[in-house]
């Protein structure tokens, strides 16, 4: 992703909630959302959390690959979030029909292998909910 | 936003999608089950193609889906009761309140306009 140099800082510091509904690979939105996200961070802005649904929770698996001149978003929202030690929650419901799951997942319902980045929780919408009360503003994305 | 007023956060939730084409009408619904359970105001609008998600009888089981219909009938257990229908959307798509699955207010767009002008977040899948 670009640096963004230039970004100036915030005079009012915000608490974000992100809302990213959108797979990597189908449109911009999850793109524009990672670099929104990057922006608020270099703006000193806070992320509450980032909240990942329907086709989004692709954004959370290990087990993409993109050909080696286009980005890999989900690797690039996993540095992100271990860079910043940002909270970052994949709907479970939306995660487990589209087969991301996590070592507790993939337990519970006998699967073979995992496929979510461990730097994302598998969790409920509550969690969304939860957070937009804890936040100044919540922008959804796709 | 107004801090000193943490429990009168209004969630507006904007349901636009016919209900089996996509997942947007599911993934509405399902934000409106979690608000409500934490029990947070909110606002649950339908306009455009939206509408036909809450025509009553719906039975897509030819289409492998699950009736979108049969789950809205449960929002006044939950204590979801401000359901918001734009009643142009509604009549221009040849549809009347008796054809609904439950109780709706209807609302023209003045009035649409405000109450997602008023609301602290908007959700719009």
């Amino acid at each position: 992703m670009t640096s963004l140099d230039d970004t100036p800082r915030a005079a009012h510091e915000l608490r974000y909630t992100l809302l990213i509904n959108a797979a990597p690979q189908s449109s911009q939105a999850a793109k524009t959302a990672l670099r929104f996200a990057e922006s608020l961070l270099q703006m000193g802005h806070h992320i509450e959390r980032l909240f990942f649904y329907g086709d989004g929770v692709l954004n959370a698996s290990r087990l993409t690959v993109m050909p080696q001149d286009e980005i890999n978003i989900p690797a690039a929202w996993h540095a992100l979030i271990e860079a910043n030690d940002l909270a970052s929650v994949v709907c479970v419901s939306s995660a487990i029909r589209r087969g991301i799951v996590d070592a507790a997942e993939a337990q519970r319902y006998e699967l073979s292998a995992t496929s979510c980045y461990t730097s994302s929780e598998i969790g409920g919408l509550g969690q969304l909910i939860e957070a937009m009360s804890n936040s100044d503003r919540m922008l959804s994305f796709g | 936003m107004d801090n000193s007023k943490p429990n009168k956060q209004t969630i507006s939730l904007i349901a636009r999608r016919a209900p089996y084409g996509g997942d947007g009408a599911r993934q509405t619904l399902d934000i409106v089950f979690a608000a409500a359970v934490f029990e947070r105001p909110l606002n649950y609008i339908f306009i455009g193609d939206g509408v036909f998600q809450l025509v009553a009888g719906q039975n897509p089981k030819e289409i492998s889906s699950k009736p979108h219909g049969a789950a809205l009938e449960t929002l006044e257990l939950y204590g979801v009761d401000e359901i918001f229908v734009h009643r142009y959307s509604l009549h221009s798509r040849g549809l009347d309140e008796s054809q609904l699955a439950c109780r709706v207010n209807l609302i023209e767009e003045r009035a649409l306009k405000q109450l997602i002008a008023e609301s602290t977040y908007v959700i719009n899948l």
